[in-house]
Formats: C-alpha cells, structure tokens, sequence
C-alpha cells in the first residue's frame, strides 16, 4: 500500500512539473496548430541557465533570471525560425520545430562537453510522511509552484484582454487580424509566454533531476501526449492529462521497471493520436457538433465549455 | 579506394530506403518517420531467421524484407485516418516504440544488440569480401531504383498521385485511396527491410540505433528537399546529403552531424513552404 502510495505522490509531483510544458504545447498549438518539438529543449535550457545563475545570486532570484532570459531567447528565435511559415504550412512548421530542437540540443551537448550537472546546494532534508508516501519539502515547493503556474496562465487565458486576443486568433486568425487584432504582437507574445513556461518547467526539474542536454526529450513527449489526450488547445485539459500520463508512467514503470515512462508516454501519444484525436473532450463532445467546420477550435473551445 | 569501400555500402542502403519511400512521401504525400521501424523490423527479423536455420543466405534476406513489409502495413493499419502532422507523430511513435521495446527484450540482448553477424552469401556469392559487400548494397540501390522507377511511371503511381492530389475525388471515381496508401508504405517497408537485413551482414551487428529517428528524419528531409518525384533527384540529393553525414561521422562528434541534420530540416522546411495545409484525420 504504500508503495502504491508513494508511486502516486511521485507521479503527481512530476506530472506538475510536465503539466507546465504541457500548457507551453498548448498554447502554440492553440493560436498557430502546429508542435512546437523545441520546447523539450527550451526547458534543458531553462535549466542549465538556472544552474549558471544560481552559482552568483539566490536561487529564487535565478529562477527569475534564467525564465526571464531563456523566455526572451527562445521566443526571437523561434519567431525567425518559424515566422517563415506559420502562415503557410503547418507541415513546413513542424520540420522547422524538429530542426530546432535537433540544433539546440546538440548544441547543449557541445557547449557543456556532453556533461551531467547536478544542483550544488540540494538540500538534505528529510522526507515528510503524507498519506502512506515520503515527499520531501523541496518536491512540495516544486510541485506547489507547478500547480501555481498553471492556475495562472488558466487566468490570464480566460480572463485577460490578451487571453481574449489569443483565443481570437486561435480561433480565427484572419478575422482577427480583420478586426484589427494585432496578431503579429499577439503570437510573439504567446512564443514568449510558452517559452517562459518550458523554461520554468525546466528550472522545477533542475531541483531534483541531474541536468543534461537530452533532459528534455522524456518530459516533452509526455506533455506533448497529455497535449494530446487533454485535446490540443486545452489549458486545463493539457495540464489534468499531464499529472493522469505521469502516474500512469510511474505505475507502470513501478509493475515492470523495464518500461521508462517516456515508453509509456509515447504508447499513450500513438492511442490518442488514433482514437482521441480532438482529445478527451473531443470524444464526449456532441457528434453533430463536432463534424461542423466553424466550431470554434483549441483555446477558443476550451473557453467556451466554461 | 578504402574509404569509398567502406563509405558506398552505407550510403547505398541508406538511399535503398529513400528510393523506396518515394511513392508513400513524394507521390502520396504522407510525412513518413517510421522507416526506421521498416530497417529495424527487417534487420532483427533477418538475423533472428539467420541464427535459427544457421545460414544467412537469400532467404533471411527476403524474410527480413517480408518484416519490414509487415510492420510498414501494421503501420498503415494504425494510421489509417490520420493525415499531415498527426501522420507524422503516430509513424514516429510507432518506431520509437518498436526501438524501445527492442531495448528491454531478452531475445535481443539489450542495448548492445546482436553481434557478430556473419555476412554470409547470396546466390552461392559470399559478401566477405569489402568488394562483394559493396557490390550487393549497390545491385540492391539499382533494383530498388529501377523498380521504384517502373511504379512511379505506371498506372499505380498515378493513383497514389491521385490520392494526394484530392482524395476525396479519388474515392468518388473509385479508387480505394486506403488500400493504395498502405501499397505504398509496404512497398517501402519491403525495400528497407531488405536494406536492413544487408546492413546487419555488413556492420556484423543488429543494433536499434544504427538506423535510428534521425535516420528517419533523414530520409524524410530528402525527399522534400528533392521537391519533385523523381527517382534520379531523390537520388541526387540523397547522395550529397548522405556522403556528408557520412564524413562528418568519421571526422567529428555525433553532435556536430545531428547539428548538419537539424540545419538540413530547415532548410526541408523552406522546401515545403508552398504545400497546402493538410487535416489530421480523414472524415470516414
């Protein structure tokens, strides 16, 4: 019992901290529908520049810094990578997203000498007991803050002046641009909003995972699956399907040690793909409904069902 | 001379896929990144046949060529419905689940893989010799080319162009546009299960990660760099683009050839800026 116990709690912490990505996921694909692969990468960055900064400044403050720095980087970047096509090819938008996470993680594996780095000032401290499972205060915080971000963002998309710009554009972006949206602004901002997110999902991971440059690869396949399963344009069900993918991971991994949870991860990517393309809620949506072309789609839809 | 002995077997199986996956990527359209599963299902399948009967001669080639048939039309069954990027992430889902899945099976051995492969002999030929090597691997690129030539140029080839072009018409004129999506992507997986089952004799090692996603990726992004369904620009390009990732293999870091092929999928990503957007999952 309490190994079931704590497989759960572990499970949770992480899907938090992948529920995180798995918003970043959601939020590109919302307004432009296409995978942002780098995002994986921008979260191994989000670490590593964490892991700089917290040599010279507390670490709240690095945190800060790296998300800060990281966001800014990442979202010029992709913006020239991608603003090429994100108005004609959503296919053309994918290759380009694969090419940067393949540059930028090998870039990671060449500037760091392919080295693994560990937080210098882990602390020891010892483990709680809560409800049959052992949870340590630095997993309490991370997964804390988790949680905390993805209130957050739910928020500002639901219930701020640019969270109704993006659901404008996600739902219709030339209309939106019609009406005099500035939708140029308003993509820029969410590459950058996503690019923050993946970054503080990274520095969340740092506190507990060793650092390397394919750290990223398992936490993105699992928050693009729980993008998936949660429907492609969900906050909310991006996040739940994250924490639901991470214990199911971890439960599985616990019955047969062999199987990773990114084996798991992509098992649950491959079915949702096939049976639940438009997502949990997708599948229970109404048939007729789901079959009309100006339904409105992703965060638009997502917002609507509130 | 030992360089280019050493360099032609890789690069001409390498093109043996590219070559066979032009009818499901360039004519049909379907953004492919399954082949790896294709190579490794015939390259297993190959020696597993090979060390069960004790020879490795035509038959374990043709059964690792039967495997990669098989698993391309496990694949085309999975993804039946899904178009465009759905397409796209279930092929790679599906390869990276058979390579994981190899990883932790006991008959497989585990990471280190099979070794000791012998290359064995086809036709009463034994492929000992670098030069027989080389030869079979190009004798296979040119079989596989001219074939690949034939069907593109045949009445099949129109329809698989016919299934991209407007698939809806296709299947009101009577074309079973399912049928011929999952001809095409058996017919690569026939061609890379072969290739597959000659790169384990050549390397003397099965391994998941010889031919691995960015190997898939790589087939991917020539074909779309060589933009139009042609057998001797697919070939073209493939060539460059391999001879290079095949230097880059021998004079520097892993990192540095997989940096060569993200910038490559860029530069495929301009290639592809014109094309029309798809939908992920065909109304049934």
């Amino acid at each position: 019992m309490n190994d079931v116990a704590q497989v759960f709690a572990n499970g949770l912490i992480a899907g938090t901290t992948v529920g995180v990505l798995a918003i970043s996921y959601t939020l590109i694909y919302g307004v432009l529908r296409f995978i942002n692969f780098a995002f994986g990468e921008i979260l191994m960055l989000g670490a590593f520049v964490f892991y700089l900064a917290s040599a010279s400044m507390p670490p709240p403050i690095a945190a800060i810094v790296a998300v800060s720095i990281v966001g800014i980087g990442a979202a010029a970047l992709q913006i020239l990578a991608y603003s090429p096509f994100y108005r004609r090819s959503r296919l053309a938008c994918l290759i380009a997203a694969m090419g940067v996470s393949i540059v930028l993680q090998n870039g990671a594996q060449i500037a760091f000498a392919g080295r693994s780095l560990a937080m210098p000032w882990n602390p020891a401290v010892a483990p709680i007991l809560i409800c049959g499972a052992y949870v340590t205060a630095v997993q309490l915080w991370v997964g804390g803050v988790a949680i905390m971000l993805m209130f957050v963002v739910d928020f500002i998309v639901r219930r701020t002046s640019w969270g109704l710009q993006v659901r404008a554009i996600a739902d219709h972006l030339e209309t939106a641009e019609l009406l005099g949206l500035r939708v140029n602004t308003v993509i820029a901002s969410t590459f950058f909003m996503g690019s923050c997110l993946a970054a503080a999902s990274g520095v969340l991971l740092s506190f507990e995972h060793v650092l390397k440059p394919t750290m990223g690869a398992s936490p993105g396949i699992q928050a693009f699956a729980a993008c998936v399963v949660g429907g492609i344009g969900s906050v909310r069900g991006g996040a739940i399907a994250a924490i639901a993918i991470s214990v199911l991971g971890h439960f599985i991994s616990f019955v047969v040690p062999t199987i990773a949870p990114e084996t798991s991860a992509y098992a649950v990517l491959l079915l949702a793909l096939v049976f639940l393309p438009e997502g949990v809620a997708g599948f229970f949506a109404p048939r007729v409904r789901s079959r009309t072309h100006d339904k409105p789609r992703g965060l638009a839809a997502s917002a609507d069902a509130t | 001379m030992s360089l280019i002995l050493e360099l032609a077997p890789r690069i001409a199986l390498f093109l043996v896929v590219v070559v066979a996956a032009m009818p499901a990527v360039t004519q049909a359209r379907m953004l492919l990144l399954g082949t790896s599963a294709f190579y490794t299902a015939g390259a297993f399948a190959s020696v597993a046949f090979g060390l069960g009967v004790h020879q490795f001669g035509a038959g374990s080639l043709l059964v690792g060529g039967v495997a990669g048939g098989l698993t391309a039309a496990f694949l085309a069954i999975v993804c039946r419905n899904l178009r465009g990027d759905y397409f796209a992430l279930a092929t790679l889902c599906i390869a990276e689940l058979l390579r994981l899945v190899l990883l932790i099976s006991p008959p497989f051995v585990g990471p280190q893989g099979i070794p000791g492969v012998p290359p064995g002999y086809i036709f009463g030929i034994s492929l000992a010799s670098p030069w027989a090597m080389a030869m079979a691997c190009i004798a296979l690129l040119a079989f596989a080319s001219a074939l690949t030539l034939f069907v593109m140029k045949a009445p099949w080839g129109a329809t698989v162009q016919a299934t991209r072009d407007n698939e809806r018409a296709a299947r009101t004129t009577g074309l079973a546009s399912h049928a011929i999506r999952r001809t095409a992507l058996i017919y690569a997986g026939v061609w890379a299960g072969l290739s597959g089952a000659l790169g384990v004799r050549y390397l003397s090692l099965a391994d998941v990660n010889t031919f691995a996603l960015s190997n898939s990726i790589l087939v991917l992004v020539v074909l779309l760099l060589a933009a139009r369904p042609s057998v001797p620009m697919a070939l073209i390009v493939g060539l460059a683009v391999s001879t290079v990732a095949e230097l880059l293999r021998l004079v520097t870091t892993g990192a540095v050839r997989e940096i060569y092929f993200g910038g490559l999928l860029l530069l495929a990503a301009i290639a592809l800026r014109g094309e029309t957007q798809d939908r992920e999952v065909q109304p049934t």
